[in-house]
């Protein structure tokens, strides 16, 4: 009955903040509504009217579905992130104001309905506001008279995710805000804490992998380059990503707003009311982040410098690092009052970036010499230059890169041999691994360019993956050797594609008496584009590798397209890459994946040979 | 009643109350006095539950005012410098109280809008100091608050309104056992409204007596003595002595007819007993404690 009556009680509170919430910011409110309104169902409408002349349905419905993509991300969504601050600010300001602390906090309200409520005010006016713009949207697919063009039926959708998106986003950045706000004890504290935030662990985050991808051999990431997923405490940049339908954060976001805003009442509850115009009402917060940003400066300073200059790394680092933290003291405290004693925090900071690069010069813990028995190993995939790689999507669209695989015993022992090679000969080289590179070149290229990457899969069930860097490839003769040996064509991965697949032979030449491009398409049966795959798949990498043709000596000089069906297949039985996917695991070529080319010339005699076999004329 | 124990609170390493002890009944005009940075305002917001006791407690009726919301409903509390949202006007203030204060009167908001001079779709901050105390004070009453407490709320007040405020606390008081603390450094203004008074030194309660205690049992007398013996005055409590000439001033403790009496069987030339301001009462008691009262009140 008590809690009852206590929870009806928070109810009314909660409500009445609300609406005073709603009340206090009803000005701001109308400005968000007006901009936005005019920035995207105006601008939209003012785009099909133009395309309208046009006279041409379909046409204007393509340019909708553009516009509403490059409308959300280049103007709602900075709409959105601007109005979660403006009303952060405007709602929660009161508790970095002594006077208004004296007010607020000497009403009868819980502190929990009090930022409760102001957080839902936010959220509610958020709300509105998109639901108006979805109409006016809305509106406007009708009045186009799109909804009569069958490329056009997924434009509502389109639209309400994207309002969905915002929605969720306002929702992530106001609690974040909220929980910022609550931590800091003026407003330009807090301002300056949300984009320290915001920057600092992305930046510090990618420089980090970055870091390590220049150092350490071997070292793969699966969070490659610049990736969505840094940006996990950034809200102000993630709604950018989101609303650029990149969702790889999607349920991060949707947990974070429970967790962000459970942390504001968390920390509201204890806030002392005498923390207003204090910098910061907990000291941790503010550890954290200058912790966060004296060595994200420091990376971003050292890379840059280097990249630049060529100078000493480690020397811009700690120049860096202490510019970055001397600055955002001095911001924090109004002047260097508390320098000296800051030195402390400094000093920690060192400590834990001197003792990450100890770890990763000295190898990562044995990173860099771990290289598994081969008896230990089930199966291995692997990609390096001149080796051959496949992409393929499953039923819900995810995309998946098929690699060549080693499955044979000896062959295992001759890569676990290989391998082991190339270690020690990068060991004896480069240990202990300092950075002398440009983090830019690995940051920006050292993964995509890695020459070898591979993938131990383990009897354990577990995997080991190493990728080696174009910085490595004087040090990895014996993988490359290893490499252009295969001749097996379950090692090629061709075999994995069933002959079905290949919907049309055309054999591309250039035709010297007409000076132009010339092709026939050849009648190839099921069992002749068995052969052909056949064929591919027993080609040894090396063979493979030679793309260069001699054009005095050789015979033909032409290509054969395979054009390959967009249906769906599974993976052969014998197929090692079965055990990472469901039994019934169906794939597809993706769109752009609509042919294999292969040279036909006198270096590729077995292939000719082939084709003559089928009674196919190869003009020379 | 507000029961402070050994009441502690601190900011840094400044220590504002120092284990305060002390109670203000019911139905009571309370005056906190003390000097800039005595601890005044830093107590009334403890009370109205703004600050959490770094060490003791405060219970007002029993509940901490911190923890206990409810509590809250009964209290008001008016700062040295009120507070309104920017853009508010006095009917938009009524709106907002009114939503937290199950006890909002309109009725009594009404009338006290006819008595304070104030337009009430005027946005506040434009108006001057001593309108937005008016304004306030408005805010507050309307509530009926059981606990009222104020800071330094005779500061902008002309004339006309501290009497009227005098007459209103003193309603409140009467009809609906209101008690209230007022937090001031001018003794002149708490002396025509108060019934008890605290003094408060650095972060320290000094003294807590009642007002008619304090001004009844202590009085001045100014006297021309014939020649008298060294022992006359014995059996007096003489605070304070000066002589200069042949005229006497003495500030002495004890009931004033009492000691109008004794002098006058020493057969003065002249005599005269005065009653003693609430200034010059807490200056005298101060100093009698041995206390650098220039210090304390200045």
């Amino acid at each position: 009955m008590t809690s009852t009556t206590s929870f009806r009680n928070f109810l009314k509170e909660l409500a009445a903040v609300w609406k005073q919430s709603l009340r206090q910011t009803r000005g701001v409110t109308l400005l968000y509504g007006i901009l936005t309104l005019v920035f995207i169902p105006l601008i939209l409408i003012f785009i099909l009217a133009a395309a309208w002349q046009e006279q041409n349905v379909p046409y204007i419905a393509s340019i909708a579905a553009g516009s509403i993509r490059i409308l959300f991300p280049l103007i709602f969504a900075p709409l959105v992130s601007i109005f979660s601050l403006l009303y952060s600010f405007l709602l929660c300001h009161y508790m970095q104001n002594k006077r208004s602390v004296d007010l607020y906090h000497a009403l009868p309200l819980k502190r929990e309905s009090m930022l409760l409520g102001r957080f839902l005010a936010s959220l509610t006016v958020h709300a509105l506001v998109i639901a108006v713009n979805t109409v006016f949207l809305m509106g406007i697919y009708i009045g186009f008279r799109l909804h009569t063009v069958a490329d056009a039926q997924s434009l509502p959708g389109l639209i309400l995710q994207s309002a969905g998106i915002q929605f969720l986003m306002a929702g992530a950045i106001t609690a974040f805000t909220f929980a910022v706000i609550v931590c800091c004890g003026t407003a330009f504290d807090s301002l300056v804490s949300v984009f320290a935030i915001n920057l600092s662990v992305p930046i510090l985050i990618a420089l980090c992998f970055a870091y390590i991808a220049g150092c350490l051999p071997g070292y793969t990431s699966s969070i490659a380059g610049w990736s969505s997923q840094y940006f996990f405490l950034s809200p102000y940049i993630g709604i950018y990503f989101m609303a650029s339908f990149d969702t790889a954060l999607l349920w991060w976001w949707i947990v974070s707003i429970p967790l962000f805003l459970g942390a504001a009442l968390i920390l509201y509850h204890f806030r002392k009311s005498e923390a207003a115009e204090t910098s910061f009402a907990f000291p941790l917060p503010k550890i954290i982040i200058r912790f966060l940003i004296t060595l994200a400066g420091g990376m971003a300073i050292g890379s840059i410098a280097q990249a630049l200059t060529a100078a000493n790394y480690y020397l811009w680092f700690f120049l860096g690092s202490f510019c970055s933290h001397l600055v955002l003291e001095v911001i924090y405290d109004r002047g260097f009052k508390g320098f000296s004693k800051s030195l402390i925090a400094y000093g920690a900071a060192v400590v834990v970036s001197c003792s990450f690069f100890g770890v990763v010069a000295f190898g990562g813990f044995g990173y860099d010499t771990a290289v598994p028995a081969a008896d230990t190993v089930e199966w291995v995939e692997y990609a390096g230059n001149g080796t051959r790689s496949l992409t393929l999507c499953d039923a819900s669209g995810s995309s998946y890169t098929f690699s060549s695989v080693v499955e044979d015993p000896q062959r295992l022992e001759d890569l676990q041999k290989a391998h082991s090679e190339c270690v020690q000969n990068i060991r004896s080289q480069s240990y202990p691994y300092f950075y002398k590179n440009s983090l830019f070149g690995v940051f920006f290229n050292g993964y995509s360019t890695s020459p070898v990457s591979f993938t131990y899969h383990l009897k354990d069930g577990s995997t080991l993956r190493r990728s080696y860097g174009a910085a490595y490839s004087s040090y990895l003769s014996p993988l490359y050797d290893f490499f252009s040996s295969s001749g097996n064509p379950e090692e090629n991965v061709y075999h994995i594609i069933p002959p079905s697949q290949i919907d049309r032979v055309v054999y591309v030449y250039y035709d010297v008496n007409k000076e132009a491009d010339a092709q026939i398409e050849f009648p190839a049966t099921l069992e002749q584009k068995t052969k052909i795959l056949d064929v591919l798949s027993k080609q040894k990498n090396a063979e493979a590798m030679a793309a260069e043709v001699d054009t005095e000596t050789t015979e033909y000089f032409g290509t054969l397209i395979l054009y390959l069906s967009q249906k769906e297949f599974s993976l052969p039985a014998e197929s090692p890459y079965r055990s990472l996917f469901p039994e019934d695991a169906k794939f597809h070529f993706p769109s752009y994946y609509q042919s294999i080319s292969v040279d036909i010339s006198t270096e590729n005699p077995e292939m000719v040979e082939l084709l003559k076999s089928f009674g196919w004329d190869l003009p020379k | 009643m507000i029961e402070s124990k050994q009441l502690t609170k601190k900011f840094g390493s400044t220590i504002a109350l120092n284990g305060i002890t002390f109670t203000i009944g019911d139905g009571s005009v309370f005056g906190l006095v003390g000097s800039n940075g005595a601890g005044k305002s830093t107590f009334l917001r403890t009370a109205a539950g703004i600050y959490k006791p770094d060490g003791g407690s405060l219970l007002v009726d029993g509940f901490s005012p911190y923890a206990d919301v409810s509590i809250r409903k009964q209290l008001f509390f008016i700062s040295d410098f009120p507070y309104f949202p920017s853009q508010f006007t006095l009917m938009d203030m009524f709106s907002f109280y009114r939503a937290f204060y199950p006890s909002w009167d309109p009725v009594h908001c009404k009338k006290l809008c006819g008595l304070f001079p104030l337009d009430s779709k005027q946005k506040i901050l434009s108006m001057s100091k001593g309108m937005q105390r008016q304004a306030a004070l408005i805010c507050a009453l309307s509530t009926h608050p059981k606990l009222l407490l104020l800071d330094e709320i005779f500061d902008g007040l002309d004339p006309v309104i501290r009497q009227l405020l005098r007459q209103l606390l003193a309603d409140g008081v009467a009809s609906s056992g209101m008690s209230v603390v007022i937090a001031s450094h001018n003794l002149r203004e708490l002396e025509d409204v108060c019934d008890h008074v605290g003094l408060f030194h650095k972060g320290g309660v000094v003294l807590d007596k009642e007002l008619d205690d304090l001004k009844l049992n202590i009085c001045r007398v100014q006297a021309v003595f014939p020649p008298l013996p060294e022992d006359a005055f014995q059996g007096l409590d003489i605070i304070r002595k000066d002589t200069l000439g042949s005229l006497v001033t003495m500030v002495i403790r004890g009931d004033k007819i009492q000691t109008e009496e004794t002098l006058r069987a020493l057969h003065p030339i002249f005599l005269e007993a005065l009653p003693l301001t609430l200034e010059e009462v807490f200056i005298s008691e101060m100093e009698a404690a041995g206390y650098d009262i220039d210090n304390i009140l200045s």
